[in-house]
């Protein structure tokens, strides 16, 4: 059927919205014809808008059913750790298609809702992914579901706690790990053997798992990373993860006994033998990075071989983009600080190692250009204060440089362009310690709002800045509207000293602020580093 | 409309962990979020274990809330968040299936709701001027809104009910919505002129 005509779009539309199941091509056809024509689109959106507005306005007993299933809900969430709690609101998000509805899934089906995750994405992945070069085969001749044997050359390996194959073991866990076999959620402990099908989880703060496959390699699940399942293949040879969420460092080995090692995200296959990679699984991307070796990466439109040295990203929409890889190096440019100053620089060290960086400290005043050009991000220490000799020259041309920077050193943003120079455009709020959140729903605001205390300690004072009305505020001084204390710019926004080369952030801190920020105030400082080096809305 | 010496009562209980206050201000304000989550999430169950959400998230984050912003537009707040989160999931879970348009829509929606700014208290008055306007509705359109939103019937049971044909249902559907969406606009920006 064509759909050109308007009466046909309006029909199509019409049946679409009254829930009716429209076949592939008149899909395909709505699809094309609305991306054709924006207008249409909004107007057809706006009526979507109205349709799901009147369901649920008009939907009678809805309020009162409402608030009983709240209150179930509630109770259920009381019930467990509140770890476990967050894991299945993360799940919940991102698998609701097969998640039990109502949030009814017990304490102990945490694991089962991975494992069904994990399942489900393998097998959704694995039809797209069928041009993909396959493994080579370790072990043949086993029937699908039969159970996985050692084959000549392979590796020896140990049985786990239930008699199945190991398939890798918890050489190290720092902070919070959790390991999730056979439905249960427990702490993750040094010597655990995990089998096929058994999940783990890094908690959110500094917390990290390190294994060791049998056959020598090496993985690390970083802070705030969900490993769904650890599978191994008997047909194909391989040893595959199931990388919900997070980041994974691995060190494969090629020596001729080892598997073939496969990381399956939402995006991309990516088959690993011989190689030093990370790969970070984020809700829009995947990105694999390579320090040895190569890794072939698989998605939806395009596949690619990458090499040391270079990174692929793959977006929702499939497609392989190979770029240099800048890997997560956070370049962090100080003074010659000594004493609390130093101390404070190295608060911040700790804060973004935490965030996964490998954190490059280099004096501003011997710094070139060339060496932070590759950075994932820049950060300006206000350390930088302490050097003789007024502003660096660096500093400046830091304006243009196109990778995504943040500094609390409110004497410097007008040299990198962030503010207009001159004496009303900053200033100090002495013995002041709260902000108040300006946009709650920034990325920067780390979903605060109101007012937050941003230093424990009175005498560091805060520095505000009055930025160009096209950066973003996320914070002021209570009471002070025209005063920020947290503001940045987008990539391309103009900044009252040109245009943004890439996303730019201020905080309004003093050197030694780092070492007295509260609990909220590092909040503020994760949201400004994850929001100018993601480049992505998504705090 | 909600009293504010009411509503700081129970956000003062509910900050120290009465569910029971806490329950209370579910009740008043889950016409507001769960009529903006549905604005956006197409599928029903999806949208109420959205806005269920929202509430969850709330009562764990209310010591964050000081009250500079008012309690319902913090909670559109995380509504938008949250919807955005399950647009994005919708549409790259789609994507991965055969069919198209529920993923393109999900994906359309949330760039729409990306790219303006948070709009809280439009919805309200939107909501506000919609009831006006559904008032105001001739008889049979308004039965068939009586039909279709209240009592839950499909464009095919109403088709049989009235002798008519299911398409020429939709479309007066079609017709409806547009009328209510024109009468909206008009209001607010009357709204907006008086102001």
């Amino acid at each position: 059927m064509t759909t050109t005509g308007r009466e046909s779009l309006d029909q199509l539309w019409a049946r679409f919205l009254a829930g009716d199941t429209l076949d592939a091509a008149e899909e395909r056809a709505l699809v094309t014809a609305l991306e054709r024509d924006p207008a249409a689109r909004e107007a057809r959106l706006g009526e979507a808008e109205l349709h799901g507005l009147l369901r649920a306005l008009l939907d009678e007993g809805a309020g009162e059913r409402f608030v009983s299933e709240w209150q179930e809900r509630w109770k259920h969430e009381q019930g467990k750790e509140p770890f476990v709690a967050a894991v299945e609101t993360k799940l919940r998000a991102e698998t609701r298609p097969n998640v039990p509805r109502r949030g009814r899934l017990s304490f102990f089906g945490v694991g089962l809702v991975i494992g069904a995750a994990a399942a489900m994405l393998v097998l959704v992945l694995r039809p797209r992914h069928a041009d993909a070069p396959r493994p080579e085969q370790g072990t043949a001749g086993h029937a699908p579901g039969a159970p996985a044997t050692t084959a000549p050359g392979d590796p020896p390996v140990a049985d786990t706690a239930h008699g199945e194959r190991e398939v890798a073991r918890i050489e190290a866990v720092r902070g919070s790990g959790h390991r999730v076999s056979g439905g249960m959620v427990r702490p993750a402990a040094v010597g655990d053997r995990l089998a096929s099908g058994d999940g783990l989880l890094a908690a959110a703060d500094s917390s990290a798992i390190a294994l060791g496959l049998p056959d020598g390699g090496r993985l690390r699940l970083r802070p705030d990373t969900v490993v769904g399942s650890l599978a191994e293949n008997a047909r194909s040879g391989t040893t595959s993860v199931f990388l919900a969420s997070g980041t994974l460092e691995g060190d494969v080995t090629a020596a001729a006994n080892a598997r073939p090692f496969v990381i399956v995200t939402r995006h991309a296959q990516i088959s690993v033998r011989g190689a030093a990679f990370t790969i970070e699984a984020r809700a829009r991307t995947t990105r694999a990075m390579v320090a040895r070796g190569q890794v072939r990466v698989v998605a939806d439109r395009q596949s690619a071989t990458v090499e040391a040295g270079r990174q692929a990203l793959v977006g929702d929409e499939g497609a392989v983009a190979v770029t240099r890889s800048s890997s997560r190096i956070a370049s962090l440019l100080v003074g010659d600080a000594r004493g609390e100053a130093a101390d404070a620089d190295q608060a911040i060290v700790r804060r973004l190692v935490a965030l996964g960086f490998e954190v490059k400290t280099k004096a501003i005043a011997t710094t070139s250009m060339a060496e932070v050009q590759d950075s994932a991000i820049v950060l300006v220490s206000a350390s930088i204060r302490t050097d003789p000799g007024g502003t660096p020259p660096l500093v400046t041309r830091l304006r243009d440089l196109p990778r995504p920077l943040v500094t609390w050193e409110p004497r410097l943003f007008a040299s990198l362009g962030m503010t207009l120079p001159g004496g009303q455009e900053q200033g100090v709020a002495p013995a002041t310690v709260e902000i108040l959140i300006k946009d709650p729903w920034h990325p920067l605001s780390a979903g605060l709002s109101g007012t937050v205390e941003l230093v424990t300690d009175t005498s560091d004072g805060l520095r505000w800045a009055a930025p160009g009305p096209f950066a973003a505020w996320a914070a002021t001084l209570p009471g002070e509207p025209t005063k920020a204390i947290c503001f940045g710019y987008d990539t391309g926004v103009p900044m009252p000293g040109g245009q943004a080369p890439a996303r730019r952030v201020g905080l309004g801190m003093k050197v030694t602020s780092p070492l007295h920020l509260s609990e909220a105030g590092w909040a503020v400082f994760e949201a400004a580093v994850r929001w100018a080096a993601n480049g992505d809305a998504t705090p | 409309m909600t009293d504010p010496a009411e509503e700081a009562a129970l956000l003062e209980k509910a900050r120290k962990g009465s569910v029971e206050a806490f329950s209370e201000l579910v009740r008043q304000h889950q016409t507001a979020v769960r009529t903006y989550v549905a604005r956006f999430v197409r599928e029903g169950e999806v949208a109420n274990d959205v806005a269920q959400e929202v509430f969850l998230t709330a009562f764990r984050a209310l010591s964050s809330f000081r009250g500079e912003a008012a309690f319902r537009f913090w909670l559109l707040g995380i509504a938008r968040r949250l919807v955005l989160s399950s647009l994005r999931a919708e549409a790259r879970r789609r994507t991965r299936e055969t069919s198209s348009l529920p993923g393109a829509v999900a994906d359309w929606h949330a760039d729409l709701l990306e790219a303006t700014e948070p709009r809280a208290s439009r919805h309200e008055r939107e909501l506000a001027a919609l009831g006006r306007c559904l008032e105001q509705l001739p008889k049979p359109a308004s039965q068939l809104v009586s039909d279709h939103y209240i009592r839950g019937r499909s464009t095919v049971e109403i088709a049989r009910q009235t002798g008519k044909r299911d398409s020429a249902i939709r479309m007066a559907l079609t017709r409806l919505r547009r009328l209510l969406r024109e009468c909206m606009e008009r209001r607010l920006q009357a709204e907006g002129a008086g102001s």
